[in-house]
Parts: structure tokens; sequence; C-alpha cells
């Protein structure tokens, strides 16, 4: 160690001119990060929901789906009907999009004096502006099963337009276009934003931008003066929000961490080496983990979101620990170049081991977790506090063999034996040293009390419940889902042949059976369609009952959006639109148990059939969530426990060291159970985050213990001694993340507050056990 | 003043003579394409999605005047025998062999595309381009004429306007640009083999794009005959519903 901050102090300049070089360089890569929060790129691309849903959206005209609301007093009136024609036409020019249905556009096949009319409900070109005209259409409308409460709302002040999304879709590349101008052409053709250009070997694979193009829509929609008003709805609206809320909790919500941070660190340290540097010290590591990100190009989504929050949190320790150290030595009277070396020499360990044993803990969400938004906020955090632990003991001792501490030697005296800190860490002291047992005891009472607790949590996955409640993107969801009854689709598909009379009778009785759950709002499938028809040519209002009417009728059929939107081009598979009322997991889980009853009872081998869409996303994210949390909590503790083992050489204080942290994750799941948090996409992080962080005091002063030991020879002088030094520099460690992870409280998001709320708690917890019940059972287990 | 008259009526006059052959243009174009008193053949329809694949169809047509006209399906198995016909006034009529019936169908549906292919109802039309779009402007561009034509107040269509390119030797057009109402081209159709056939100038083999979905429908005529002498009995009810 010493010859490390020897090579450290010789080569100092060229050393923070390498830094200052690789910042830069990671700096200007940061531009290129782009932000992610939809729901399926959670999940493995190879989950079958994921795979089942992605086919759904590239054979029936795209599975993203904005709603977009317009609401007035009537909107069966020609100035309502007027502005639905203009936001229709607007979206009309909008490139992304595969289909837009409203009911200016939609198609109304109706028998009127044996006469066939195929007609838009509504002529765009002559809209209706006499009463009795406008009255008879809000009569036909709300008295046919398709329009009522699917396009128009029971009391007629709404209508929806549905807006679906293009797929990403791969183009063979038109091989008489030389390379320059193949770009300029397909460009011409896929204008970006909306749309991103791959090449991959001989073909084109088009991405399509979905926030980038809601945004667009919306602002187009925003810019229309209208009297009614327009809500969006919908996943991409959702995942546009959520974007937006990703942007700004990273932009306002980092720089007042930094701020709260920053004044705490000033107004313990009081001098300006230990306010600037560990909040420098982080900067420069979120610079390179997010530099990282973007050279492999991975997605800001909202849990890697939180990383400059929790390393600011996190990585400020490794900082602060060094700086209490040299600190500590110069107002003992050392000179600064003498604090640094001594101080290093000891305190690279623990603080190596802090760090690992950290790394472990969100290293362990990589082998823990089936989430992949899990996965990335794993292997980023930990590579995060890996760079501020390397930058800490380069950049902190350097910094402060360039500017070192200034101070008189009565400062010195006044400083060392003033702070208040060191005042309430003399106190707790006390108290753990004189009353061990009971320390311990009410500790133990403490964890079984709110053990109980754990039994009362719940999971959450409904993507809605993320905002909270007074959130635009809330109350425009819930509205659209009373006036419509749901926005949630559910799709069940057919694949063999679409237009086959055993194929269509078999999700005819499906439907028929959906139609029967109390969480169906409403169903649509091609059997609908040819039921309709069937009646127009006669034959009632059942399904044809030859094969040679279905295709007959077909030829009717083709080449219609809206039938596209239920039958694959290929006339293969047929699909069958579900709306359900509810999002919540228990009713999802409900809805697909029903529906794989039917499966199950209605056997067949002559096609496939298979249901998608969002409840099967869900219910496998919930799935995937308490199994993540599981094993990472496993693999975390276990690894931990070998490692503070073989630190501390002694298994029995391996065991003394990992009790504080199973402590805390009792107590912290039992206030889920108690203060009704569930456990959703965030706070499934917060066990393993809680462990690293805990671990870290843990090894801190039991580190600390063994080395005064070594030096005194007496334990309780050596517990003294550890924690009114290391002690301390948890305390200021706690005050300081507590207080950062408190500013996500304002962050829109539901689950980053309440995993805000769950880091406070385990934090509180963590640096109060360590500080009080560790020193405890030291006193209580290895006095002899 | 009478210098300023003069640059006035001269403007006026340069204008008129434009507009004027932009007209002259288009009932030229017309009368080429709508030339033969009938028509008769067989048509093969590709059709292609977007990633190139393809679906085909047969029929056979036969056609009088710019009002009558008899269609009929006779491949794929699945939609053989149906027929559509088309009468003045927008009249249609509908055959379903299955269900041995004929339907009357009042379609106002102009911009849905028929039968799955990337024509719309509207682009099948056989209605001259003068009776639904305005010629405004004209330019000459080496052998071609390059007319660009806006619907007329009473056309309930789509397009915004439409750009042909014709040659100015056949007055027939090569090439149509379809844009819609914000000026944005949505489609394109190309004549791709032009010939004369029994003195009238045709068009073969026709393909139209749609941009926005990057799919297009390959159209081609094969037995073509002109001036058949068809009587209007070819084109009744009766005759639709006869197999």
């Amino acid at each position: 160690m010493e010859k490390f901050a020897n090579i450290l102090l010789k080569y100092k300049s060229i050393i923070l001119l390498i830094i200052g070089v690789i910042t830069l360089f990671f700096v200007l890569q940061i531009k290129d990060l782009t932000i992610n929060s939809d729901v399926t790129s959670y999940l493995p691309k190879t989950d079958s929901a994921v795979v089942l849903f992605n086919k759904i959206g590239e054979n029936f005209k795209g599975n993203n789906i904005l709603i977009v609301g317009y609401t007035n007093n009537d909107i069966f009136t020609y100035e309502s009907l007027k502005e639905i024609k203009t936001i229709t036409d607007t979206l009309n020019t909008i490139k992304g999009i595969s289909a837009i249905t409203s009911i200016i556009n939609v198609l109304d096949i109706r028998l009127i004096d044996s006469v066939i009319h195929i007609v838009p409900l509504i002529d765009e070109y002559e809209l209706p502006y006499d009463k009795h005209t406008l009255d008879s259409i809000k009569n036909y409308v709300l008295s046919k099963e398709t329009y009522k409460g699917t396009f128009v709302s029971d009391d007629v002040s709404t209508t929806l337009i549905t807006v679906r999304y293009e797929n990403d879709f791969s183009l063979p590349i038109d091989k008489s276009l030389k390379k320059d101008s193949l770009f300029d052409y397909y460009n011409t053709m896929y204008p970006s934003p909306i749309y991103k250009i791959e090449i991959k070997n001989d073909s084109l694979f088009i991405k399509i931008n979905k926030t980038e193009l809601t945004s667009i829509i919306k602002d187009k929609l925003k810019k229309i003066k209208l009297n009614g008003k327009i809500v969006f709805g919908g996943m991409p609206a959702i995942v546009l929000d959520l974007n937006n809320i990703i942007k700004r909790d990273m932009l306002y919500l980092g720089t007042i961490a930094g701020i709260i941070i920053l004044t705490i660190l000033f107004i313990i340290f009081k001098n300006w080496q230990g306010v600037i540097l560990p909040v420098l010290i982080v900067g420069i590591a979120i610079a390179w983990v997010f530099g990282t990100m973007s050279l492999f190009k991975i997605e800001i989504n909202m849990l890697t979101n939180t990383i400059p929050v929790i390393l600011l949190a996190i990585g400020t320790a490794y900082s602060i620990h060094v700086i209490n150290r040299i600190r500590e030595m110069y107002l003992n009277g050392y000179d600064i170049i003498y604090s640094i070396k001594e101080s290093l020499k000891y305190i690279i360990v623990p603080v190596f081991f802090a760090a690992l044993t950290t790394m472990i803990g969100f290293i362990s969400f990589i082998f823990g977790s089936y989430l992949i938004i899990i996965k990335y906020f794993g292997i980023f955090t930990a590579l995060g506090v890996f760079y501020s632990f390397i930058l800490a003991i380069i950049i902190v001792p350097i910094l402060l063999s360039y500017f070192p501490y200034k101070m008189s030697e009565d400062k010195k005296i006044k400083e060392k034996n003033s702070s208040k800190l060191n005042y309430l860490l003399r106190k707790i002291l006390s108290l753990c040293n004189y009353k061990p047992t009971a320390t311990i005891i009410l500790f133990s009472a403490i964890f079984i009390v709110f053990s109980i607790f754990i039994f009362n949590i719940k999971r959450k996955v409904d993507i809605i419940e993320y905002f909270k409640e007074k959130h635009d993107t809330k109350i425009s969801e819930q509205f659209l889902r009373k006036q419509f009854g749901g926005t949630t689709y559910m799709f069940i598909n057919t694949e063999g042949d679409a237009q086959n009379i055993e194929q269509l009778k078999w999700l005819d009785s499906l439907q028929q059976y959906m139609k029967k759950h109390p969480l169906v709002s409403n169903t649509l499938s091609i059997v609908d369609i040819l039921k309709e028809m069937n009646n127009l040519m006669g034959e009632g209002k059942k399904l044809p009952n030859t094969q040679q009417k279905i295709d007959n009728l077909w030829f009717l059929l083709e080449g219609q959006e809206q039938i596209q939107q239920i039958v694959s081009s290929d006339k293969k598979q047929a699909l069958l639109q579900v709306i359900l009322k509810s999002s919540t997991n228990k009713d999802l889980e409900d809805i697909i148990n029903y529906t794989e009853k039917f499966f199950k009872t209605h056997k067949t081998n002559a096609f496939k059939y298979y249901h998608a869409g969002y409840p099967a996303i869900y219910v496998h994210l919930d799935n995937s969530i308490v199994q993540s949390q599981l094993y990472s909590l496993i693999i975390a503790i276990l690894l931990m426990y070998f490692i503070i083992s073989f630190l501390l050489k002694s298994l029995k204080k391996g065991i003394l060291a990992i009790t504080p942290v199973v402590g805390t994750c009792l107590l912290l799941f039992g206030s889920m159970g108690l203060f009704n948090i569930p456990l959703d996409i965030a706070t499934v992080l917060v066990a393993s985050v809680s462990i690293g962080i805990g671990i870290d005091y843990a090894i801190h002063l039991i580190n600390h213990i063994s080395y005064e030991l070594k030096q005194t020879k007496n334990l309780q002088e050596s517990i003294n001694n550890a924690t009114l030094i290391s002690g301390k520099a948890i305390l200021i460690n706690v005050i300081t993340v507590t207080m950062g992870f408190l500013v996500i409280l304002f962050s829109d998001l539901t689950p980053l507050v309440n995993f805000s709320i769950l880091i406070a708690i385990t934090m509180i917890s963590s640096g109060f056990t360590s500080i009080t019940l560790l020193p405890a059972m030291f006193v209580k287990f290895l006095k002899k | 003043m009478r210098t300023l008259n003069l640059v006035l009526v001269s403007f006026v006059l340069i204008i008129g003579i434009k507009a004027q052959t932009a007209d002259e243009v288009l009932k030229k174009m017309d009368a080429t394409v709508y030339a033969p008193k009938d028509q008769q053949m067989k048509i093969k329809m590709i059709i292609y999605d977007k990633t190139g694949k393809e679906t085909v169809r047969e029929a056979f047509s036969i056609q009088k005047g710019f009002d009558k006209r008899l269609f009929r399906f006779t491949a794929p198995p699945s939609q053989a025998g149906i027929g559509v016909l088309s009468l003045p006034n927008e009249v249609m009529y509908l055959y379903m062999p299955a269900y041995e019936k004929e339907r009357r169908i009042a379609s106002s549906a102009k911009n849905q595309n028929f039968a799955g292919t990337d024509l719309s109802y509207d682009d099948m039309e056989s209605k001259l381009y003068q009776n639904k779009y305005d010629a405004v402007s004209l330019k000459s561009e080496g052998n071609d004429f390059i007319l660009e034509l806006k619907p007329k107040p009473d056309n309930k269509t789509n397009y915004g306007k439409l750009i042909i390119t014709l040659g100015k030797d056949n007055f027939y057009p090569k090439n149509v640009k379809y844009y819609d109402k914000n000026n944005v081209q949505i489609k394109e159709l190309n004549n791709l083999k032009i010939e004369k056939i029994n003195n009238y100038w045709t068009s073969t083999i026709i393909e139209m794009k749609t941009l926005k979905t990057n799919t297009k429908t390959r159209l081609e005529f094969t037995e073509v005959k002109f001036d058949n002498g068809f009587s209007d009995d070819e084109f009744t009810v009766r005759k639709l519903i006869q197999k």
C-alpha cells in the first residue's frame, strides 16, 4: 500500500491528466444515450410473452396502440365532428402510423332497402350539420354494439381515435442503389427521428422510435385550436410520460440531491476539501458509467436513471472514508503527506472490501434476476461503485496533496473535539458498552415485530400505478378506462387459416366465452364482421354455414384497413381483441387462467392458438420480480458472508457482521408490509442495495476494531476508538445518503418514491445497527 | 397607365393560354386513354406486401364506354365466380356464387382499396379525368408533358393533387404521382408497358405503389381486345349471375 501511495504522489500530474482525458472521452459519448421506458423491454427478448406480443405486432398492423380521446359536451354536433376530422387528418400526415380508426373514417356496412351500403359512418366530405341527421347518426351509433362503448362513450361526450404504430421491420436492400444514394433514398422514405435504419447483411432493419412518434403526435395535436379537449391514453402515451419524468428526475432531482449532499458535507466537514471531493469523484464516476452505457448502446430506463442519485449516495462513502481518515491523522498533528501515506496504508483494504461487497450486492441482480432492466441496473450500478472506489483512492490523496488543509493548531484541537457527531457517538457508545444485552434484545424485538408484517407485502406491476394519483397521465388513463371500460388489450391469436370455417367457429366460441367474463369490457374479431355481413346477405347474424360463403364474403373485406388489425395479411392468422376493465395483477392473472381453461377444454391440433399482450407480460414481470428478489437476496447474503468471513478471518465475526444486515432486511420487508409499499420493479432492488450498504458499515467498523485491537490490546478501547472514527464516517454517510435519496420523494413515479423511502429506512437501520448493535454484540460475544 | 393595362392584358392572356394548353393536354389524354368503344381483357393481379411477399389473383373483365363494366374473378378458387357489375350513376351489383345471390351495393367508400390491392375504388373508376379534376399547370420536359391536376370541388377524393407525366407523342400517361391534401406524395403509378393494340394506346403492365406502407400491386393485362361490339345486354344483372 505504501508503494501505491508513493507512486500516486510521484506521478500525480500524469495520473490526473489521464483521468481528465478518460472523463472527456466518456462525456462525449453521453450525448448518444437514449431513453427507453417500454415495459416489454424489461423482459428478455426471448421471453415467451414478449415473443408472442411482438408477433402480434408484426402480423396485425402493430401492437402499440395510442388512444386519443376527444371529449366535448356532445360529439354529435357539426363543430365536434369537424374537430374530430381535423384530428384524424392531422394524424394522417404523420409517418410511422400504420392505422388510424376514428368515427370519421370507420367503414360502416349496413342494409337499407335491400341495398348493401358500404359507406363511411360519417361522410367526411359532407359533415352533417342539421339536428335531424346528427340525431339519427347518434341513435344508430348507440344502437350498435361495435360502436357504443368502443368508439363513443355511452353519454356521447367522448370518442376514441385509435392510432396503431408500425412495427419494426426488415427490408431487402434495393441493389440497384449505390451506397451514397442508398441512405438518401431510404432516409427520405423512412425519415428520422421516427425511423432508425440499420443495415444487417443484405437487408435493412427499420426500427420505429415509438417514443419520438408519440411525442410528435402529441405536439401536432396540441397545436390544433379546439373547443373540445384531447386526452391521451394507452401504452405509448404512458411510455412517453415515463421517459419525460426520467429526464426530469435525472436533471432536477440529480442536481437537488447533489446540492443537498454538498450542503450536508459542508456542515459536517466545514472545509471545501470534504465537500467538493466526494461530489466531484461521484460526478466523474457518473460520467464514466453513462459514457460506458452509451458505448455499449444500453438505453436508460426507469431504474438506470436512478444511478446518479444512488452513486451520489453510495459512491460518496468511499471518498468520505478516505478523507475522514486523512483528516483525523492531520488533526492529530501529522503533516498532510504523511497523513495521506499512513491513511492509505490502512484505508484501502476496508474501502476495497466495502466497494466489493456493494458491487456484489448489485451484481447479484445479474445472476438472480430474469428481468433485463434489473440486470442492467445491477451491472451499471456495480460499475459505478467500482469507478467511485478507484477514483476515491486515486483522486482524494492527489488533490489533498495539491490542496492540503490549512488549520492552526488551535483550530485542529477545536475541530477534533467539538463535533456534534462525536458527542452523539460517545453517548451511543456508553449505552452499548454498559447495556449490551439490553441493546441486543431491543434490536431483536424490533426485527421480530417488523418481520410479522412481511406477509402483508403486496405485488404490483400495473404501469399506470407508477404515476402519482394526481399526475395527468394517470387522470387521463383513468378517465378513458371509465368511459370506455379500459385501455388494456389482450390478444388471442389463432394461427392456421383465418378463412377456415372450423377455425372461425372455434374463435366464435372463444369470443362468446370471453364476453361472459366480468372483467371483459369489449371484444372484436373477424367473426363479428362475418356475422354482420352474413346478415346482410339475408342469412341472419351468425357465422356463414359453408366455407364457400366465408370465402365469398372475404372479397368485400379485403383491403379494408380495419380488417388488417384482426386478420394477418397472409390470411393465416385471426385475432381476437379483448379489452379489459382492469389491469391489476390479480385480475390479469385471473383472466389468463380463464382463457387457458378454454384452451384446455377446446383442444385442437388443426391450428395454433395462444394469448399475448400486456396481461401475459405483466404476469411474467410479476413472477420475475418475486423470483429476482429471492435469488438476488440469497446470492448476495451468501457471497457477502463468505467475503466478510475471509476478510475478518473468522466465521464467527462473519456472522456478527451479517446480523445487522439481515436484521435490516427483516425491518425493510416488514416496513413494506406495514406501510403498504408494494413489491414492484423498483422496490425489488432495495434489499440487495441495503445489504451492500449495510455490509460496508460493518466492514469499516469491524476492520477498524481489529486494527485498534492490534495497537491497544484492549477490546473496549478499540471499540470506542473505532466507533468514534469509522462510526463518524458511517453517520456522515447515513445522513448524506438518506437526504440524497429523500430527494427522489419528489419524483412523479410512485415506485421510485417508495424506493427512496425504503432506502432511507434501510440506511438509518444499517447505520444505527452498525454503531450500536454491532459494538454491543462484540462486547457481549467477543469479550474474552 | 396605358402601358400598365397592356402588361396586365398580356399577363392575363399568357395565363389563359397556359391554362387552355393544360386543359387541352388533359382532354387529349382522356381521349387517348378512353378511346376504345369497348374492351375485354384477362387481368393478373400480383399484390406485394412490404417485405416483398406476393399474392396472386386473376380476373376477366369486359367494359363498354366509361361506365359499364363487368368484372369476374377466376382465381384463386375461393374467389372464383365473384362478379362486380358497375353501371352508370354509381350503381353497382355484387354477385356471390356461394350465396347464389346478387346484392346491390351503394359504395361511397371510394378511398378504400379494391380487393386488397393498392388501387382504390377511385383509381379503378373509368371516369374521364377532366370530369373529376381541373388541369392547373403544364410543363414540358424533353419528350414529356408534366401535367398537374387538382380535384374539382365536388370530387370526394383523398387526393390533393395528381402529377401526371405523359408522352408528347401519344398523350398516354407514363407515370402518375398521387399527393394527399397536405401535398405529401402517397402513391405512384407506373405504366410499365405501353403498347399499341388495334390502333389504341394501352398499358398492359401497371404498377401502383403505396409509399406509406411500401406495398405495391402489379396488374398484367393479356388477351386485350378492343371494339368487340358489346351490347348493353352484356352488362345486366342476369349476365352477372350467369356462371
